[in-house]
């Protein structure tokens, strides 16, 4: 049988009230630092007897860090894939003194005690409960089958049957820590590594007794060295007065057992020419790979015997190139019966499919995973498919910010891009102000997605459902007072709504900032563009703006954006200029403002949705 | 699956019988790991007795032994969520056994229950099977259609008075019973006979014989000499182990709790002086509830269950009577819930749990002068039996021609009936007497 996780439920532990998440299928769990990554993945490994992967429990392990002698937390993971959902095929699992029998419904995801539908998938409880004893300062746990959501307490209740080790093994969760113990994974100080050898009947004995009985009996005998010699003798003389026997001094490489023996193996690696190296003193990737590349084959292993394999990444992302990431996660793919994999790479989650992807939410006290894709791939909607999809990486990036802004189009999110890297200090510019060394608020809080087609409202709706602030930035001109009335006439509206100054597009955006250093900036535009310099700032944004063939029109060139962008960097006023605009903007989106000189509340503006203009000039507060 | 059924009087070797069946299963059909016996019975003292011999007798396989109503506990407990589900009503409460029964029940009319059961207890043993009611035939009805049940029933020891449900012809419908003879407990014919006489219909008289004697006493100090002499005279005829039987319990009947003082306190001399017996050290087996009550009363817990008691001090005083196991059970609440006090009605469902456990799991001290009631001595016996037979005591005729059956049935080799009857007039009327 192939075991797969359906569902995971987290209650009072650590940043966790109560949580939900959907785990079936492969999993992708993104969300920025501090979402419950590590949560989620500390949880699995206490509900399937992996303690030792986690740090000792203590009271911060406990929502609130201070539990009382009446507080649980508890976890409780749902797993399904039995063979023809019949329980009577399954008695380790489904019996009297085992679990009782649920039914999961993969598209309510709902658990009941009965089956009301064929879809329903059946599935067995296995919850994890924990309480601080006052009296040890201890933190018990048990294990136990979680019959009922209605259990009041699991330590004191009559009806709690524990779940047996072996059968937690018949789970085969296994995990890749983000924390690796990564010198000791190939020697046989591992568990792990020492199970893997035993498990595929590798285990080289008579090859370890070989080497055994030449370290009994060396060539080379330390306590003959010619300048040990005379100790070893003196030594030996003075022994043989005050003991019988007559015991001889000799120095031997370890204690010439099998078991000191294998302990002193250190893996070494020889790569391509060079003389081969212990594995501490190898690059950390392939450190890394090291500890993968043995689950995969306690993987083999097991699967083989037709026992189930389910591998949880935490991370996959560190220490290892970006190709190599998503290497590793295809490999896992092809060689587990299910992945769960935290990240915030979005190589990582490129590398699933994007039904599989699930954004973490967290709330105070809450945590959700949201799927990408609100429905399957088929019938989402255009806008829908081509951010999950196309843009996947743009769009993870962005999820991974405070804030996250959407633009009227693919063009303001390509500028506001290349602005914000300007604003980073990208570009060395003489005299720098001390105010470059402040980090830049809308690069470090800001994330902005390229808007498909113009479709802001439905940019909008898509990423309200994974984001808890969605800001919405529209051109100062009548379509983007267009844009203001639909958007704040939502149900659901984004928490604000923020405009350039009247009649202003992202165009003239860049041009009032090229303006700063107006000559300058245009011929460092045209030394790189190879073309004659424009007239005036005014000229350059009436080129930004044509979208025609005619010659000199640059709209949609992002080839020239880059190019402008270089040469605004070069120049510090222009560079300061696209700093201090772009940080009204990451103010205004992060907001709430008041009395910011370079952020207007518009008369558009209720209660849900803050309707802000960003002004390139302070106005009177 | 199926249902097996051994009827026959006290002594016929039902048990005997019950365990040799399931020898029998086991070895045409044997156990995989896992998988164990289960044995049913009424009380928490019978489960015991039952798990001793059956450890004894299926060894290698193991049995599980429980109450039917800790059975049906915990079943409706583990499938809780089905029973909310598709039951109309509120679930019944921990303490109404009756309403856990029926629940019970319920959920094994259902195939998925039974077979959850049976993937684990694929043998089902119940001796005493008259003693079950209602919602427990049904519990056995559905336990019957998954697994293998091996029953073993004597409706004349059914003391229960409840005519209404009827376990044995429950089962006598279910299946063809085998009726089992004869006595392997005695062969001495003067308590053969009486046993017959109270069973047979129409009933006939006691008659005195070897073995088996009657006697009307004017009071508790006279039962007190009689039975001294009794214990004497047992002993001295080389009986190792002496019974006293009582329809009534002590806190209700004077007569009783006096004779036996009597004989824990002072010494019976002959008619001559010459000789003297006693005094003997009978120890009263402790009744489920009585034990609940003293200990309760003991530790000033009340029924109200407004009072909020300090935990600390229920542990102690527990302590002080040798309670350990309740201070025990008071100290993990206050662990686990960090709560100083405790409400009194939960203290007392404290205590009753965990004598409880003590009852099912605990190590009795056998002694071998016991005092009891014939509930109490159900299915076991003893070389000696000494009745005492109290005005206090129901008064349905059935009712007491079968615990006096129950009570002498007991014996291996003799009995003796003490009346309290200063008039000389119950002995000589039913069910000493045909009617």
């Amino acid at each position: 049988m192939t075991v797969r996780l359906l569902q995971l439920g987290i209650s009072n532990f650590r940043g966790i009230k109560d949580a939900t998440i959907d785990l079936s299928g492969n999993v992708a769990l993104i969300g920025p630092n501090g979402a419950g990554k590590s949560t989620i993945i500390d949880a699995l490994c206490l509900a399937f007897g992996r303690q030792k992967l986690v740090p000792v429990l203590t009271e911060h392990d406990f929502h609130g860090s201070s539990p009382t002698p009446r507080d649980r937390f508890l976890i409780v993971a749902t797993i399904g894939g039995f063979e023809d959902n019949d329980a009577g095929r399954h008695p380790d699992w489904f019996r009297q003194a085992r679990g009782v029998p649920k039914w999961w419904n993969p598209k309510s995801k709902s658990i009941s005690p009965t089956s009301s539908s064929p879809e329903d998938v059946l599935c067995v409880q296995i919850g994890l409960a924990a309480r601080f004893d006052h009296d040890q300062l201890e933190v018990e746990i048990r294990r136990y089958f979680h019959d009922s959501d209605k259990i009041v307490d699991p330590f004191d209740d009559d009806a709690i049957v524990s779940v047996p080790t072996p059968l937690l093994n018949d789970v085969g969760f296994y995990l890749l820590p983000a924390r690796r113990t990564w010198e000791a994974a190939a020697s046989f100080g591992s568990e792990l590594f020492r199970r893997t050898v035993a498990g595929s009947d590798a285990f080289p004995a008579s090859s370890v007794i070989a080497q055994r009985d030449e370290l009994r009996s060396p060539a080379l005998r330390p306590e003959d060295d010619a300048k040990l010699k005379n100790l070893s003798e003196r030594i030996n003389a003075q022994l043989a007065q005050l003991m019988p026997g007559n015991p001889k001094f000799q120095l031997r490489v370890t204690s010439t057992d099998s078991d000191s023996l294998l302990r002193a193996l250190v893996p070494h690696y020889a790569r391509d020419d060079q003389p081969s190296l212990p594995a501490s003193r190898q690059g950390t990737g392939l450190l890394a790979l090291q500890a993968f590349v043995i689950l995969l084959e306690v993987g083999r292993a097991r699967r083989q015997k037709g026992r189930s394999f389910i591998l949880a990444l935490e991370e996959p992302e560190l220490h290892v190139a970006p190709g190599l990431q998503r290497r590793i996660v295809s490999c896992t793919q092809s060689n587990a019966d299910q992945v769960l994999c935290t990240t915030h790479s979005p190589e990582v989650a490129a590398a699933f499919r994007a039904e599989d992807v699930r954004i973490l939410r967290a709330a105070p006290g809450r945590l959700e995973a949201v799927p990408l894709l609100s429905t399957n791939s088929i019938t989402a909607r255009n806008t829908e498919r081509r951010l999950a999809q196309d843009f996947r990486a743009q769009v993870v990036d962005a999820l991974m910010h405070d804030v996250v802004l959407v633009p009227e189009g693919r063009i303001d999110h390509e500028w506001l891009r290349l602005l914000a890297a300007i604003s980073q200090g990208g570009g060395v510019a003489a005299g720098a102000t001390s105010q470059a060394a402040d980090a830049p608020q809308f690069a470090t809080f800001v994330g902005t997605i390229p808007t498909p087609d113009a479709a802001i409202k439905d940019g909008c709706e898509f990423l309200l459902r994974l984001h808890h602030r969605v800001v919405a930035l529209v051109d100062g001109d009548t379509a983007g007072d267009g844009y203001i009335s639909v958007l704040t006439a939502l149900p659901c509206p984004p928490s604000a709504v923020l405009q350039w100054s009247p009649d202003w597009t992202i165009e003239d955006v860049v041009g009032w900032i090229a303006s700063a250093d107006e000559s300058d900036v245009l011929k460092g535009v045209s030394e790189r563009t190879g073309q004659p310099a424009h007239a005036s700032a005014a000229k350059l944004v009436d080129a930004l703006k044509r979208a025609d063939r005619s010659p000199g029109a640059l709209k949609g060139n992002y080839l020239a954006y880059q190019d402008i962008a270089a040469a605004i960097a070069e120049s510090a006023r222009s560079s300061a200029r696209a700093r201090q605009l772009l940080d009204a903007v990451a103010r205004a989106a992060r907001g709430p403002v008041s009395n910011d000189p370079h952020v207007e509340t518009q008369k558009q503006s209720t209660p849900k949705c803050a309707v802000l203009r960003v002004l390139h000039e302070p106005r009177a507060v | 699956m199926s249902l097996a059924l051994f009827e026959g009087p006290a002594g016929s070797g039902k048990t005997t019988q019950l365990v040799a069946e399931v020898k029998r299963i086991l070895a045409a059909s044997p156990l995989i790991p896992g998988q164990r016996v289960l044995a049913l019975t009424k009380m928490h003292g019978s489960r015991r007795r039952m798990d001793a011999k059956l450890d004894l007798e299926i060894r290698p396989a193991k049995a599980d032994c429980q109450t039917i109503d800790g059975f049906a506990l915990h079943l409706n407990r583990r499938w809780r969520d089905l029973a909310e589900s598709t039951s109309s009503t509120r679930l019944p409460d921990e303490l109404d056994f009756k309403g856990q029964s029926e629940l019970a029940g319920q959920l094994l009319a259902l195939d998925v229950v039974a077979t959850w059961v049976a993937r684990t207890y694929p043998i089902v043993v119940v001796d005493e099977l008259q003693d079950s009611k209602d919602g427990q035939i049904r519990i056995l009805e559905g336990l019957s259609r998954a697994t293998r049940c091996v029953c073993a029933a004597d409706e004349f020891q059914d003391l229960t008075g409840d005519a209404g449900s009827n376990a044995s012809a429950w089962a006598r419908g279910r299946c063809t019973p085998v009726i089992l003879t004869g006595s392997h407990r005695t062969t001495v014919n003067g308590i053969l006979d009486a046993a017959d006489a109270l069973r047979s219909s129409p009933p006939g008289s006691l008659v005195v014989a070897k073995g088996f004697r009657m006697s009307a006493v004017a009071s508790a100090a006279q039962a007190g000499a009689y039975l001294s002499w009794e214990i004497t005279s047992a002993r001295s005829e080389g009986c190792t182990s002496a019974v006293v039987l009582t329809p009534t319990s002590k806190e209700k009947s004077a007569f009783v709790r006096d004779a036996v003082e009597w004989v824990r306190t002072k010494t019976a001399t002959s008619s001559k002086g010459s000789s003297t017996s006693g005094p003997f050290k009978i120890e009263w087996e402790s009744g489920a509830h009585s034990e609940v009550e003293e200990l309760v009363a003991l530790l000033k817990l009340t029924a109200d269950a407004e009072t909020q008691v300090n935990v600390r001090e229920l542990e102690v005083a527990a302590r002080s009577v040798g309670a350990g196991d309740v201070a025990a059970g008071l100290q993990r609440r206050r662990t686990l819930t960090g709560s100083e006090t405790i409400g009194s009605a939960e203290g007392y469902r404290l205590v009753d749990r965990a004598l409880s456990m003590r009852r099912s799991f605990g190590v009795t001290r056998s002694s071998r002068l016991s005092a009891m009631t014939v509930h109490q001595a159900k299915n076991r016996e003893f070389d000696a039996v000494v009745v005492l037979w109290p005005r206090k005591i129901r008064k349905d005729p059935e009712m007491q021609r079968r615990l006096l059956y129950n009570a002498i049935t007991r014996a291996r080799r003799r009995v003796l009936v003490l009346l309290e009857d200063s008039k000389r007039e119950r002995i000589i009327a039913p069910p000493f007497v045909a009617p």
